[in-house]
């Protein structure tokens, strides 16, 4: 699974962004809309997608400014699971 | 353009906006920023008002034409109205702000049309017509075919009228209808959400509303004495408006967790307000 690519995949959808995969990964989203509000929302998206919980400190569009943010994120998480299910 | 501008509307961002790409200071226009947690309480949680319609502090821009600092008409357009004639032909000091289309809104301005009626600020640039978002921040340029499509047939023609002086700004001041010097503590308790129909969702509105609040009185207050204080208290804010999103969506916050948010928002109120009486 190339978490980019899915990341990708559910940002363009929640955000109505055509072409999505050739957005640069650091352009920030609230250029695309995205709020302190659907940023929630694209958070739990990313949640059920990846079978992950992300922490509420985690909480905010401070931690999901862009593509790349997510994403170094949502391994985080992964890694982290992966370390505590060993 | 839109930076530092924490406008309850569009047309609100939208006269901020423009009163600052004048040089003038416009953070003396939130003088009424020191509304109590409780007193948004009882509108968004109580009365259940909708986040967008919050009329407890009154919009910037009819104050402003009240005083005489701004003149603002609203039009309804007619058949025989040329939109693209008249913004070609406008004044030099006269800005107009057109209403456009829910679906020009969402796919190519990319905002969150949370009312039905969203204005955006238009200029005419040679034959073209360069419209100005505030929600997100955005500038997109159109030809007047296009413009035409997306116009929903109102307008408002802003002109401001008189800067924004020392004179104005005592004004501004004593006619404050909140303020922070004579904040009294409330606390919240489990007795203030008994009742409360979808609380969750009304917490979340509250916040909302108390978030903006706190960047203005950032700002407004700033101007006497160093805000700093509250500056630094605002991620915690917009973390509790994160976090009453998330229990809005998940649907599934308890009344515990539901009262504990409250009553750390309201802990947040007391810790800037007993701060900033003390400066001032």
């Amino acid at each position: 699974m190339n978490i980019e690519t899915e990341v990708r995949k559910i940002v363009g959808n929640m955000l109505t962004i055509p072409n999505v995969q050739y957005i640069d990964a650091k352009k920030n989203l609230r250029f695309f809309g995205m709020d302190s509000l659907n940023c929630i929302e694209l958070l739990l998206m990313i949640e059920e997608h990846f079978k992950i919980l992300i922490p509420t400190e985690y909480l905010g569009i401070e931690y999901l400014h862009n593509i790349h943010d997510i994403c170094k994120l949502v391994e985080e998480v992964l890694k982290n699971e992966q370390l505590q299910a060993v | 353009m839109f930076e530092d501008i924490y406008g309850a509307s569009c047309v609100e961002n939208q006269v901020l906006s423009i009163l600052k790409s004048e040089g003038n200071n416009i953070a003396a226009l939130y003088h009424n920023s020191a509304i109590s947690l409780k007193q948004v309480f009882d509108c968004m949680v109580t009365e259940q008002q909708n986040p967008y319609y919050f009329n407890a502090v009154p919009r910037i821009q009819e104050e402003l034409s009240q005083m005489g600092i701004v003149d603002s008409k609203f039009k309804q357009s007619e058949a025989c109205t040329d939109i693209c004639g008249e913004i070609s032909k406008c004044q030099d000091g006269e800005y107009y702000l057109i209403r456009v289309t829910p679906t020009f809104t969402k796919v190519c301005l990319n905002a969150r049309a949370m009312r039905d009626d969203h204005f955006v600020r238009v200029e005419a640039i040679d034959e073209d017509f360069v419209i100005y978002n505030d929600i997100p921040e955005k500038v997109v340029k159109i030809s007047a075919d296009m413009l035409k499509k997306v116009f929903a047939n109102q307008y408002i023609i802003v002109t401001p009228k008189a800067p924004i002086d020392d004179l104005l700004m005592d004004r501004l001041w004593k006619n404050r209808k909140f303020k922070a010097e004579e904040y009294t503590p409330y606390f919240f308790t489990q007795h203030n959400l008994e009742g409360i129909k979808d609380a969750q969702t009304r917490i979340r509105n509250m916040i909302q509303i108390y978030k903006m609040m706190c960047y203005r009185m950032a700002e407004y207050y700033g101007l006497y004495v160093d805000t700093k204080f509250i500056r630094d208290k605002l991620p915690q804010i917009e973390h509790y408006y994160a976090l009453s999103q998330y229990y809005v969506l998940k649907g599934d916050a308890t009344a515990k967790q539901l009262l504990k948010l409250l009553t750390d928002v309201n802990s947040l109120e007391d810790e800037i307000m007993s701060k900033l009486n003390q400066l001032l």
